[in-house]
């Protein structure tokens, strides 16, 4: 009977575990219920609901993107938006009783503050919430109510755009122009600068 | 341990652009190639085209910096500078636009037409040049509209050029407005299937590569048919010296990545394409006996030189949807109205005005290109609305000058991941640049208000430029003292090693570079084909005169 090999662990594994991977950190960061909802009340002040659009919160932008998107506190490599898994904790404990008690007035001004003190933060915070907000599927259809929108569909493929892109129809290049020749390169000067 | 691993014809570093070039070309003719990349290839999974995350991965896996992506196989590279580049098969090929100019005949001779600063004629003409221009499109895959006014006659495209979207025809449409000359612009995208790869079909994630094989990266360009012919591509197989002995390249000392072992490869013959960064950083570490100061550096012109272009961008929004999500990102419409040098100016050299998509929604929201984001709270739906799919960008592309003093050096406060020092660059704009770039910005303000353009955000000449052109380091020239390449890209310290890049233009045009490096090395791939015999008994590199025939 033949034997069979099995190979050995192949190398290339530990690099692409290493490497940046798509769709954020595979083993997501793990928040509790307290920081889970002042982060998604933190996510619905800085993109309010309305005009035919949900609140971040509604669509998962914290159970499925913030999470994927913290680095882990085992992980060496901080990637963009570069926030690390033990500090921004620290920084959501940190605001989440007085932001959770506030009205909307106030968490407004709590948020005007942290941008203006914590910009750090408040830019990953931001930078979360505006990246997973709108790459969420219910945001997609939103978009599409839009005029602007109507053709939208996220994820460039498989779909493309081919159908719908306007071609050239009538606009014909003017034809004008022309170079210069090797031959007729000759010495230039131009007007001293002021 | 360094053990004896190989030997082989000719020894290639770098898969990119250059590389695959000659490696395709040489094994075509059954010469026996080695390619050595330090990266992987990038597999079909790894675009993030079919992932509703495919925006946020811009700013990670698919960053342009390699700074900040900090992958295994990118080396850190530092200064003031926001570099650009892509460690792979397929080099930095598998992050660009695809916009695929030619230089022009006067491009050839800026140092008679001028010589500010450090520039020089080339040793070879367009008219050199130009059959090598024509190879090269062809392998790679093109599309455009034939018949130019502003180029000498060339073949036509592979296939009509792309579309242009309604952000392409608003800016053709106030460009004529103005009485500029435009044209469609030529891309490395294929409109036509061609070799198994697909037309474009418009999806407008551009600059992430393409699963499709529409762009004409040189992993799905060239690789698959150099791979036919046999030529041995080792991937993770990042150089750390080229060996010499007696003033010829004797091969090159690897690390392989994935078992950390060094192996020496033995070639008759040495290809360097490791780009305008990586080729000079692998020349100064490869300082060896002989060669105190780097290899090819006894007159010290290694790493200088570094040209990345000027650079102005506009951001524009208009009242009607523009739907810039859609198509091809590379520019469809460009406008050389002001390339030439003109004596009424105050600075030398020209420049070309480009436009480009405006991806998708969460980039809208982040600013697109150059913007701040658009505000949170009560303010942020009217802002996103306004701008989300109203957007265009155009800007515009100097030819700057190349100066000594920009440059890249090695530093040695920053390792890879194998214990290499880090690339440096030293690159500031000088003042014919910036009345350049002053220039152009001043004609992106006319051209957005031609347009119509509600609201822009224009950044004027931009400090550090976004480096993904990296131009002139181991230039090519006509003598031993003014480069460090000859003709047919043969340094002049060391008869059988070639540098074939981004590195060894001697100008920048003020077009993109990707087209010239692809006909550079075709035309070197062919000296060595035909003069394979004579270099390996030279002993000194001749001036093009005294060169054997191409
Ligand atoms: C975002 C972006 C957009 C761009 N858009 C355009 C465009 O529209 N049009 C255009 O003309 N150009 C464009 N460019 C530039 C274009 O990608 C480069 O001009 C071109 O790829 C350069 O070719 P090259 O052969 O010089 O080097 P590269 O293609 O960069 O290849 C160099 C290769 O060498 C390898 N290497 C380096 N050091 C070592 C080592 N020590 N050992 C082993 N391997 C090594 C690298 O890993 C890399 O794969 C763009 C670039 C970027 C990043």
């Amino acid at each position: 009977m033949a034997s069979v090999v099995i190979p050995l662990e192949d190398p290339r594994d530990r690099f692409r575990a290493d490497s940046s991977q798509l769709g954020g950190n595979p083993v997501p960061v793990v928040f509790t219920d307290r920081q889970i909802a002042a982060l998604g009340a933190i996510a619905d002040e800085l993109i309010p609901a309305g005009d035919g659009f949900p609140a971040p919160s509604s669509v998962g932008v914290v159970e499925e993107f913030f999470t994927r998107y913290v680095t882990p506190a085992d992980i060496v490599v901080n990637r963009f938006p570069y926030a690390r898994e033990t500090e921004f904790k620290a920084a959501v404990d940190a605001l989440a009783d007085d932001f959770l008690a506030a009205n909307s007035a106030g968490r407004v001004n709590q948020l005007a503050n942290l941008e203006r003190d914590e910009p750090d933060f408040f830019g990953q915070l931001r930078a979360l919430t505006y990246g997973g907000y709108y790459s969420r599927p219910a945001v997609l259809v939103a978009l599409r109510s839009l005029p602007a929108g109507r053709d939208y569909h996220g994820a460039p493929l498989p779909r493309g755009y081919d159908q719908t892109t306007a071609d050239w129809d009538d606009l014909i290049p003017p034809g004008v122009g022309s170079y210069i020749r090797t031959t007729d390169v000759v010495r230039t000067t131009v007007k001293a600068r002021p | 341990m360094t053990t004896f691993d190989n030997t082989t014809d000719v020894l290639v570093i770098g898969s990119g652009m250059g590389g695959a070039a000659v490696s395709k070309r040489l094994s075509d003719a059954g010469i026996r190639v080695t390619c050595l990349e330090q990266g992987d290839w990038v597999h079909p999974t790894q675009f993030p085209h079919f992932h509703d995350e495919w925006e946020i991965e811009k700013y990670r896996s698919w960053a342009f910096d390699p700074n900040l992506r900090q992958n295994p196989e990118d080396y850190p590279i530092t200064g003031l500078t926001s570099p650009r580049l892509m460690n792979v098969v397929g080099g930095s090929t598998v992050h660009y636009a695809g916009h695929w100019f030619r230089y022009k005949p006067v491009d050839f001779r800026k140092g008679t037409e001028h010589g500010v600063g450090g520039t020089i004629d080339w040793p070879i003409s367009y008219e050199d040049l130009a059959p090598y221009y024509d190879i090269n499109d062809a392998e790679v895959g093109i599309s455009g509209l034939a018949g130019d006014p502003m180029y000498p006659p060339r073949p036509a495209p592979g296939g009509p050029p792309i579309k242009p979207g309604k952000g392409g025809r608003r800016m053709a449409e106030a460009w004529q407005r103005l009485g500029w000359q435009w044209w469609p612009t030529e891309n490395a995208i294929l409109t036509r299937g061609q070799d198994g790869r697909f037309s474009c079909n418009s999806c407008g994630n551009c600059l992430s590569g393409c699963p499709r094989g529409s762009l004409g990266s040189a992993d799905v360009a060239y690789w698959p048919k150099a791979l036919r012919n046999g030529v041995d591509l080792r991937t993770f197989a990042r150089v750390e010296s080229i060996t010499t002995r007696n003033g010829r390249a004797t091969g090159a000392i690897y690390i392989d990545r994935l078992t950390g072992a060094r192996h020496e490869i033995k070639a008759d013959l040495v290809v360097l394409a490791a780009n305008g960064v990586g080729s000079p950083r692998l020349l100064l570490m490869s300082a060896q006996k002989g060669h105190p100061d780097g290899l090819c550096n006894s007159n010290g012109m290694v790493g200088t030189h570094l040209m990345h272009h000027t650079w102005s961008f506009a951001d524009m929004w208009f009242e009607d949807p523009i739907e810039g999500y859609k198509g091809a990102v590379g520019c469809s419409v460009h406008s050389q109205q002001f390339y030439d040098t003109d004596a009424s100016h105050d600075f030398v050299n020209g420049m070309t005005f480009l436009t480009l998509g405006s991806f998708g929604a969460a980039y809208s929201a982040m600013g697109t290109h150059t913007a701040a984001p658009d505000p949170w709270g009560a303010a942020h739906r009217p802002s996103f609305n306004k701008h989300f799919g109203h957007h265009v960008v155009s800007f515009m592309q100097g030819d700057d000058i190349p100066r000594p003093e920009n440059r890249v050096t090695l530093d040695p406060s920053a390792i890879d991941s194998s214990g290499l020092p880090a690339a440096h660059i030293e690159y500031s704009l000088g003042e014919n640049d910036i009345s350049l770039a002053t220039f152009g910005t001043e004609r992106l303000k006319e051209a957005a208000e031609a347009a119509g353009a509600t609201e822009t955000n224009i950044t004027g000449p931009m400090h550090p430029p976004p480096a993904w052109h990296l131009m002139g380091t181991c230039r090519m020239g006509n003598t031993p003292d003014d480069s460090v390449v000859n003709a047919y890209n043969q340094s002049w310290e060391v008869p059988n090693l070639f540098i074939v890049d981004g590195s060894s233009l001697t100008t920048g045009a003020a077009v993109n570079p990707t087209s010239t490096i692809g006909a550079l090395a075709v035309r070197c791939a062919e000296y060595i084909k035909r003069n394979h015999r004579q270099i390996l008994s030279q002993t000194k590199t001749q001036t093009k005169e005294l060169s054997p025939a191409l």
